[in-house]
């Protein structure tokens, strides 16, 4: 954006914005404003009000879910899940996001669409594809088969699976996360760091890595959040035994009709999202990403 | 596009708003929630259409049967179905939250239908039942017979499915544990769960959509599944190694409601009181191979076409008629043992 506004005169740059001036900020943002007010802010108001009053007033739906040692251990799960799939993400997605920046041009641009490509594809057709990836006569295990295991192992219904499904599907938010801060990286810096006697790898450790952070700091929140409200693929692929959050609000709504408890239960994980939040704040400073 | 069909899509455009609120003021709807599927296609020739044909009401189809849904219509007064069918255990829990409308002799002639035909606010529509199937891909057809065998991890070590609901689930584990099939009701949940215990390390998934079902058998990710029987029908008209067994089977009921408060009640039941005519319903079971709940509908049906109906008198030895009450009774208190059960 900045580029290519350098890129114009200065008197074209400069007389739209004298234009908008006239128009106040608060005006701007209203539609936005008012849209987030109807579909974000006031169901969210009643799902809060709905956790306090639903069959009846007080505390009884936190009460009950906070001390069901069974629900306790589907959130401790549920974020032990989150972790492992960003901690997976970061791995797999820092590397292609180096290359990519740093191969730039048409092989960049190849790379960069392939990874977005994939969120082009509906996420269900997505899960499901790994039913048949995975399963009992996909071409998994038949290549298992091959190299001699037989049967071959058991990959379907699995944690792993569970853990394949999601990597897979939210690596592309961390890639691009990091792209966007890898590509920005001014190349005087390496050059200046090189001509200072640093290594490839010193310049990395103490260079690139740290300009970086705030890609893998904002693609990890972005990969954590999704992970901890994800529901049709750990259900679809997963293990039976690892039950995610959503799923269980899910229960509690279709076969339950518990509408407090299973507000309260949304309500509980919004607050230990706004936590980890905050945790992240206090050590890394949230305001870094908006650089 | 050429401005000149540009402006002829706009002028269409517009006469087509003009028109619409006058359509609108003439036409009747109807929305009724759909089952998908084998359901649908049989619902839609042999009850929806011809009840356009006959009063002009369209009818429109909302898919996805979901009993939330129709708790949450109740509570706002936004209807998006007004017609859905339950089952029997479901129909018990909507009768006491409340979110059913009461059939009336205003509404509803019961001298055409028969004695048990209105039950908890519910028309009886037609039969369906959970069987245990196996994919023969690797266990020879008539191998496995009854829920022992399903339960026979060492004769049998492949991966099962069951249904995640405990209303189907239940009086399969009580079998297996060797309960009688008079016995079955009341249930002991406790004994239930001790059951289920020994099977839980072969269970790959416990299905919550029958189609998912379906697949599972279908593709072979399980050897043998508690299904659907009409899941089972349907992946074999695609090819698929599957048998179904008609024994230990569970039989039931589903019956048309009409949600609660919907403005458009009276057409709900004139169309309820139409799809369950006799011969309309029998049509309606040859094709989706479902068992009509009114017995003078087997008077349009043929022995050939009963094959594969659950109310078959030939499997009757095999069949265990559901008790609505009973399972809907405790069906909360299950959901929530299930829950933590299935973590440990």
């Amino acid at each position: 954006m900045s580029a290519a506004l350098t890129g114009l005169r200065p008197e074209a740059a400069h007389r739209p914005r004298t234009r908008l001036r006239a128009v106040p900020t608060w005006l701007l943002i209203a539609p936005a404003l008012l849209y987030m007010g109807v579909v974000f802010l006031l169901p969210l108001a009643n799902t809060a009000w709905v956790s306090f009053s639903d069959p009846m007033p007080g505390l009884h739906n936190y009460i009950e879910v906070l001390t069901t040692p069974a629900y306790l251990r589907i959130y401790r799960n549920t974020t032990l899940m989150a972790l492992l799939v960003t901690g997976i993400c970061i791995v797999m997605a820092y590397p292609l996001a180096l290359y990519i920046a740093r191969a730039g041009g048409a092989v960049g641009a190849v790379l960069l669409a392939a990874t977005g490509l994939s969120f082009w594809i509906s996420f269900l057709v997505r899960t499901y594809a790994w039913t048949v990836i995975l399963g009992s006569r996909g071409p998994v295990s038949q290549v298992a088969r091959w190299m001699g295991y037989d049967p071959p192992p058991v990959l379907l219904f699995t944690s792993a699976a569970s853990i394949i499904g999601m990597t897979h599907i939210l690596l592309p938010f961390m890639v691009l996360s990091i792209y966007v801060v890898l590509a920005r990286i001014d190349p005087v810096l390496l050059r200046a760091a090189s001509g200072l006697g640093a290594t490839r790898g010193q310049t990395f450790r103490q260079v690139v890595l740290p300009l970086s952070m705030p890609g893998i700091i904002s693609g990890s929140l972005l990969v954590f959040v999704f992970c901890l409200g994800f529901y049709v693929t750990p259900a679809l692929i997963g293990s039976p035994r690892d039950l995610m959050v959503a799923s269980l609000i899910a229960t509690q709504i279709e076969d339950l009709l518990a509408f407090g408890t299973a507000s309260a239960m949304a309500m509980l994980l919004l607050g230990a999202t706004l936590l980890m939040l905050a945790v992240y704040d206090r050590a890394l400073g949230l305001a870094n990403l908006m650089k | 596009m050429t401005i000149l069909t540009a402006r002829r899509t706009l002028l269409g455009a517009t006469a087509g708003m003009l028109a619409a609120p006058a359509l609108k003021a003439q036409g009747r709807f109807l929305y009724i929630n759909s089952w998908g599927g084998t359901w649908e296609r049989a619902a839609r020739q042999h009850l929806f259409d011809p009840f356009t044909a006959k009063t002009g009401i369209e009818i429109r189809i909302t898919s996805g049967v979901n009993f939330a849904k129709l708790a949450a219509q109740v509570r706002t007064g936004n209807y998006e179905y007004d017609i859905s069918t339950l089952g029997g255990p479901s129909l018990v829990q909507a009768e006491q939250s409340n979110l059913t409308e009461r059939p009336t002799d205003q509404t509803i002639d019961r001298g055409k239908l028969p004695s048990d035909g209105i039950f908890a606010n519910g028309i009886g529509n037609h039969a369906y039942s959970t069987n245990l199937a196996v994919n023969t891909r690797n266990l020879p057809a008539g191998e496995v017979r009854d829920w022992r065998d399903f339960w026979n991890l060492q004769k049998y070590p492949g991966r099962r499915a069951l249904p995640r609901s405990m209303q189907w689930t239940f009086p399969f584990a009580l079998l297996a544990d060797g309960v009688a099939k008079e016995n079955i009701y009341p249930i002991d949940m406790d004994r239930a769960f001790r059951s289920l215990d020994k099977v839980k390390p072969a269970i790959a998934s416990w299905w919550t959509q029958g189609g998912q079902a379906q697949q599972l058998l279908a593709d072979g990710e399980v050897q043998m599944i508690g299904i659907w029987h009409a899941n089972v029908l349907s992946a074999k008209r695609n090819g698929a190694p599957v048998e179904l067994v008609w024994n230990q089977f569970t039989v039931d009921r589903t019956y048309w409601v009409v949600s609660r408060g919907t403005p458009r009640a009276a057409m709900a039941f004139e169309f309820i009181q139409f799809a369950v005519e006799p011969e309309r319903m029998a049509r309606f079971c040859i094709d989706g191979q479902y068992g009509p709940f009114d017995t003078r509908a087997f008077n349009w049906i043929n022995e050939e076409q009963t094959k594969d109906m659950p109310t078959n008198p030939a499997y009757a030895a095999g069949a265990i008629e559901h008790e609505p009450r009973s399972i809907g009774a405790i069906m909360t208190a299950a959901t929530r043992r299930f829950e933590a059960w299935q973590i440990q």
